[in-house]
């Protein structure tokens, strides 16, 4: 009976996602994204080139600007909003908070990659758009071999995780992991202890999302540095790198309670199956990981390892 | 079958996720003209590539820096740069009449501007091609493309204004922008599993805008 229901739920998820995949009107969201997308460019670019001459108005205006580029950015799909779904909506031991957390060090962490890249490109090397193009690629092949690690981590820690539980289930015992706990289980863990590994693993999330700079605030430092207001170019990209972790962290609230909410209610009321709790502990941690391994993978094979040169770069 | 469909319906995510990475960073506002002889071939096309002020500003910039040169023999050099790279991209132009296509030839002119509207500066490439005067526009369409294969920079007519057809006296012509059909493109595009996962140079023609010309003699 909860072997039919789940496969009922799972079979009415992806039919579910196929209808939103081939009912959205690609054509018209990505032309009007595209639309926007340039909009905000010449926003962009008029405050910086008139930053200089009043730094309040346009200063306060850029930053503004740039917070909502970030946002924009970050509501189009893309490899972080990728990473960050996968993960949270497959994790158990990740709350709110956690969610919450990643997304905003993963958003910073862009900003500082993308100031770092532009001030060593343009200050040490050869101020290029092509160079920090071609940084920015190697740093995007980082990114993907990451999303593998993290993957091949999470499949090995579920199967771990798998193996234990195949070991209590002979013994027949049914309780807490932790220590000195002997209660009967609900299995309704509202508190798992956080291990090394999940730092681990967070650590690797927010590297993965965040290692590849944002190519829009690449430009406007580069610019910025042109125009001799860095220091500005520098305060838009953290206002876009919080503009981005606003965003994705809605995402990641979402997530989790989608997820904590589908657990809810597919243990039911009495919350004891064991071959569900097996299911969305090990199992769904297992899928999670075999999807950032996927995602990962194909991500790599994707991108070429030798950035092709563009004519016009 | 049902493997075959599950790793379309894999590949198409894929896609999706390659084609959103690769949204354009730069934009390049095109005007084109075309010219025809008194029997109605066409006999040149030639078009003009104004960069958006990003590019235009941080391009100037580099040019010093990458010839050490003064800017009108820099400008000089890296027009020579350019057309001599996008050779080999066929001058990420594809014109098509009847249903033919025709490869560019060498452009015979080309040159890279800077110019002033208003306050701001922005880089003109200008190529101008000649054509064996053998293409017959009477009775066929003329389908002309200008898109970046990696779809980095976004090329746009904006509108048929920038649209120019020199024609011989007596002659009336229709010019239409199309624009692309993403979706039945993408899916195309992600259900021929026979392609390589690396050759991605299907999206920037995916979301390019189609050029549609008509000119018939008056009669």
């Amino acid at each position: 009976m909860i072997r039919n229901k789940s496969l009922w739920l799972v079979a009415a998820f992806c039919l579910g996602v196929l209808l939103v995949i081939f009912l959205i009107p690609w054509a018209t969201l990505l032309a009007a994204i595209a639309t926007l997308q340039k909009q905000l460019h010449v926003v962009l670019t008029e405050h910086v080139s008139q930053v200089g001459n009043s730094p309040w108005q346009y200063g306060s205006g850029l930053i503004l600007v740039s917070f909502l580029y970030g946002i924009f950015h970050a509501v189009g799909p893309g490899h972080g909003k990728a990473i960050i779904v996968s993960y949270l909506g497959t994790q158990n031991q990740e709350q709110i908070s956690h969610g919450i957390k990643l997304s905003f060090l993963a958003a910073l962490l862009q900003a500082v990659v993308a100031i770092v890249l532009v001030t060593v490109t343009a200050q040490l090397l050869d101020l290029s758009i092509g160079s920090a193009r071609k940084y920015s690629h190697n740093l995007e092949l980082a990114s993907y071999i990451l999303i593998v690690l993290l993957g091949g981590m999470i499949c090995l820690r579920a199967l771990r995780n798998m193996h234990t539980l195949r070991l209590l289930k002979l013994k027949r015992l049914h309780q807490h992991l932790v220590p000195g706990s002997d209660h009967a289980c609900d299995c309704q863990h509202h508190y798992v202890p956080e291990t090394a590994h999940d730092k681990k693993q967070r650590g690797l999330v927010v590297l993965s999302m965040g290692l590849r700079p944002c190519t829009g605030a690449v430009l406007v430092l580069m610019y910025a540095y042109v125009v001799n207001v860095y220091i500005f170019g520098i305060m838009a990209t953290f206002a876009m790198g919080v503009g981005t972790g606003l965003a994705v962290a809605l995402l990641a609230v979402v997530t989790v309670l989608c997820r904590t909410r589908l657990l809810k209610w597919m243990t039911g009321r009495n919350g004891r199956s064991y071959a569900l709790i097996r299911f969305f502990g090990a199992g769904l941690m297992l899928l999670g990981g075999a999807l950032l391994l996927l995602l990962g993978v194909a991500l790599f094979t994707v991108t070429d390892i030798v950035p092709a040169s563009h004519p016009l770069l | 079958m049902s493997l075959k469909l599950l790793l379309g319906c894999l590949y198409f995510l894929l896609t999706t996720i390659q084609v959103c990475n690769a949204h354009p960073h730069n934009w390049v506002t095109v005007r084109s003209e075309f010219e025809l002889n008194d029997s109605g071939h066409l006999v040149t096309a030639s078009q003009v590539w104004r960069f958006d002020f990003f590019y235009s500003a941080i391009l100037i910039a580099e040019l010093a820096n990458d010839w050490q040169q003064p800017l009108p023999k820099a400008l000089e050099l890296e027009a020579r740069r350019m057309v001599t790279n996008l050779k080999s991209y066929g001058y990420f132009s594809v014109l098509s009449i009847g249903d033919r296509d025709m490869a560019l030839p060498i452009p015979d002119r080309y040159r890279l501007q800077v110019v002033k509207d208003g306050e701001q500066e922005f880089l003109e490439l200008s190529m101008h091609f000649q054509l064996n005067p053998h293409l017959l526009l009477k009775g066929n369409e003329l389908i002309w493309l200008v898109f970046d294969p990696t779809y980095y920079i976004a090329y746009s007519h904006e509108s048929v204004s920038n649209i120019e057809i020199r024609h011989p006296t007596g002659w009336q012509c229709s010019k239409q922008i199309r624009m692309p059909e993403i979706q039945e493109e993408l899916i195309a595009y992600a259900f021929s599993l026979d392609r390589t996962q690396r050759d991605t140079d299907g999206l920037g023609e995916a979301f390019a805008e189609k050029i549609v010309i008509r000119c018939e003699p008056q009669s």
